[in-house]
C-alpha cells in the first residue's frame, strides 16, 4: 500500500499536479515552503494574481465541452471554491 | 487533491481543475494542443489517467486564465462564498489545502485516504517502436518560441506537432540556433510510416534572412514504423526581421489501428520571439535535459 501510494504521488507529480508536503497557515497567501525564500515565480505570482480579499477578473474560460464559463459566476455561488491550475505534464 | 475534494465537497466547497498550456512538453510523449478541441482532448486524457472526480475547465487558447495566474504551472486559489480570494499559492499543495479548509469550514472526522479511491496510474503507451531515432542534443538555455499553425487551411488534425525553440542569441540578437522538432501527438494514436516516406519541411526564407537547413527531410529508418520525434537544428540569421517565417510541413499520417495512411501538408508561422505560455524540456539549475533526453553515460 505504501509503495502504491508513493508511486501514485510520483505519477501525480509527473503529471503536473504536485503533492508537496509543506503545510502553511490559512490565508498566509504564499506558495513556498515555510522558511523558504521566494523565487522569481513566487514574486511574479504575488504581484500579478488577485490578492487576498479581491475578486477574480470578469473573464470567461470554457468547460470540458467548450461551453463558456464565467469565472465570477462560478465563484460567487455561496460556497467556497478551490481553483487549481494544471496540465497533463 | 482527490481526497480533499471527497471530504470537503459535502461541506460546501467546489473544486475545479483549470487546464493550461503544457508545463513539460514531450514528457510521456504529450505535445502542445493547437486548438481548443485538442485542449479538450487533453482534459479527456487527464480524466482517463487521473480518474479524477473534480470538475475540469479549460483555459481559452488565448490563455487568459494562465495570464491572470502569472503563467504559473500549478498554482491554486481558495475563494470565499462571495468570490474573494482567501488563500493563494504558487504551487498546489493538497496538504496545505486540507489544512486551510479545516480552518475555513471545519475538519472532517475520518479523512479519506488515496488508497480508498482506487485511482488509475497508467499513462498511454506508444503502440510502435520508440528509441530508434537518436535525439538531438540541444544547446543550453533554449526557450520555446511562438508557433502558429494555419488552422484555416486544413480540416485534417495536426497529427504531428511542431516544437520550436531558440537560443538566447537568436531571441536577443536575431542570430543564433533554432530547434525544430516534429512530434507525433499520442492522443491521435498515429505513427511514422517509414515505408511511405519521411517528414519533409520547407521554410519560406524572407529576403535578408539566412538559414541553414531551411529545407529538410527526416532520416531513413529501418524500422517500418516508429513514434520518435524528427528533430533538426538550424542556424538562423534574421537580424532585424519583425515578421514570422512561413513553414510548410509534409508527412504521411498513419494510425496505429492501420485504418488510414494519408499524405498531409500543413502550414505554420514561426515567430522568433519567446512563447510566454510555452515551456522547454530542460529543467534544473544545470539546464540539463530531463526525462530521457540526457545522453547515456560514457566510460
Amino acid at each position: 500500500m505504501i509503495r502504491r501510494l508513493s508511486s501514485l504521488i510520483t505519477f501525480a507529480a509527473a503529471l503536473g499536479f504536485v503533492a508537496v508536503a509543506s503545510a502553511q497557515a490559512p490565508g498566509m497567501g504564499m506558495g513556498m515552503a515555510a522558511g523558504g525564500a521566494p523565487t522569481a515565480m513566487d514574486t511574479r505570482f504575488m504581484d500579478i494574481v488577485p490578492g487576498i480579499g479581491e475578486q477574480l477578473p470578469d473573464i470567461s474560460i470554457v468547460d470540458d465541452h467548450g461551453n463558456p464559463v464565467n469565472m465570477r459566476d462560478i465563484t460567487t455561488t455561496g460556497r467556497y471554491t478551490v481553483l487549481t491550475l494544471g496540465c497533463l505534464t | 487533491m482527490e481526497t480533499v475534494k471527497v471530504d470537503y465537497a459535502p461541506k460546501g466547497v467546489d473544486f475545479y481543475y483549470i487546464y493550461k498550456p503544457l508545463a513539460h512538453p514531450e514528457f510521456n510523449n504529450y505535445v502542445v494542443p493547437v486548438n481548443l478541441e485538442e485542449r479538450l482532448m487533453h482534459i479527456e486524457e487527464a480524466k482517463r489517467v487521473l480518474g479524477s472526480s473534480i470538475t475540469w475547465l479549460a483555459d481559452t487558447m488565448d490563455n487568459v486564465w494562465h495570464d491572470v495566474m502569472a503563467n504559473t504551472p500549478n498554482s491554486e486559489l481558495i475563494l470565499d462564498p462571495e468570490g474573494r480570494v482567501v488563500v493563494r499559492r504558487t504551487w498546489s499543495d493538497p496538504v496545505a489545502l486540507r489544512h486551510d479548509l479545516e480552518g475555513l469550514v471545519g475538519a472532517v472526522d475520518h479523512p479519506t485516504a488515496i488508497a480508498d479511491l482506487h485511482l488509475p496510474a497508467q499513462p498511454r503507451m506508444p503502440a510502435v517502436a520508440k528509441g530508434v531515432v537518436p535525439r538531438v542534443e540541444l544547446p543550453p538555455n533554449m526557450a520555446s518560441i511562438q508557433v502558429d499553425p494555419d488552422l484555416e487551411s486544413t480540416d485534417i488534425p495536426f497529427y504531428v506537432k511542431i516544437r520550436a525553440e531558440a537560443d538566447p542569441a537568436l531571441l536577443q540578437n536575431g542570430a543564433g540556433t533554432m530547434y525544430l522538432g516534429f512530434h507525433l501527438d499520442p492522443l491521435y494514436s498515429v505513427h511514422w510510416n517509414n515505408e511511405a516516406g519521411p517528414v519533409r519541411y520547407n521554410f519560406s526564407v524572407p529576403d535578408g534572412v539566412t538559414m541553414t537547413n531551411s529545407s529538410g527531410v527526416g532520416p531513413d529508418v529501418e524500422e517500418p514504423a516508429d513514434a520518435d520525434p524528427r528533430e533538426f537544428l538550424l542556424q538562423v540569421d534574421a537580424t532585424g526581421l519583425q515578421e514570422p517565417i512561413d513553414l510548410e510541413v509534409f508527412y504521411f499520417a498513419c494510425d496505429d489501428a492501420l485504418t488510414f495512411c494519408i499524405p498531409v501538408t500543413q502550414n505554420y508561422q514561426i515567430h522568433l520571439e519567446r512563447d510566454n505560455h510555452g515551456r522547454t524540456i530542460r529543467t534544473g539549475a544545470d539546464n540539463q535535459p530531463m526525462l530521457g533526453r540526457r545522453p547515456p553515460p560514457t566510460g
